[in-house]
């Protein structure tokens, strides 16, 4: 385990986190989300739980993203608050 | 999100080499879950991510006329009755629910398993209902999230 290289990722994850909760048009805050999902892989895949890494790499950065759009589409793409 | 991309190069690359190859991918981690990273829930939804990318790229009519949502209904259901069934039929053979080193599956070593124990051939039972189970859930809920675009 690298631990410049896993401090770069956490460095890393913090960026997509904000930008997900601060920009306006939700489709750019699920991309957001889906960068995030698949740093939190790669860092899951140093750790060794590479169990968990194939579940967040297929689940979080695949399907959820997706659905997320999917359920966009049902409602405005712009958020309000 | 429901009608077919037109591009030809992403056409060939999705039908040709992602699909296939992902879906490959997914049956190599369910069967090698009880030796390796992985297992029925990782392949179920390494699957079913191949099958919402041919829904994706393909169109929605072309993926569903091939796979539609009511099987995905049927495999939900079938993964769910197949780990029901590892876990109830011990019960008959004096052991514990869920103990599938009981299951009376001596046969299947044969075919399928390197490892000579009775957990691993019961574990792979379990392991198949679960990625049933994932594949069908995951499909069904992108099936109907996209479910308004069917009248258009």
């Amino acid at each position: 385990m690298i631990w410049q290289l896993e401090l770069a990722l956490f460095a890393m994850l913090v960026v997509p986190a904000i930008v997900a909760l601060q920009v306006r048009d939700l489709i750019a805050s699920v991309a957001a989300l889906t960068i995030y999902s698949l740093i939190v892989a790669a860092l899951l895949a140093m750790m060794g739980a590479v169990d968990v890494a194939l579940t967040e790499a297929a689940l979080g950065a695949g399907i959820t993203g997706v659905l997320f759009i999917g359920a966009l589409s049902l409602t405005r793409r712009r958020s309000v608050d | 999100m429901t009608e077919p991309h037109d591009s030809l190069i992403l056409h060939f690359i999705v039908r040709a080499f992602m699909v296939p190859f992902i879906i490959v991918f997914g049956i190599y981690v369910l069967v090698h879950g009880e030796a390796s990273p992985g297992g029925g829930f990782q392949a179920g939804a390494i699957v079913a991510a191949a099958f919402v990318l041919a829904r994706l790229t393909l169109g929605r009519e072309h993926a569903v006329n091939r796979f539609p949502t009511r099987v995905l209904i049927w495999t939900a259901s079938l993964g769910m009755a197949v780990y029901l069934l590892a876990g109830v039929v011990p019960l008959f053979f004096g052991a514990n629910f869920l103990d599938y080193s009981q299951l009376p599956v001596g046969w299947f070593n044969n075919i399928a398993t390197h490892d000579e124990t009775l957990r691993a051939r019961g574990i792979f039972i379990v392991e198949f209902g679960v990625f049933l189970a994932v594949l069908g859930t995951l499909g069904i809920l992108y099936d109907y999230l996209t479910e308004r675009y069917l009248d258009d």
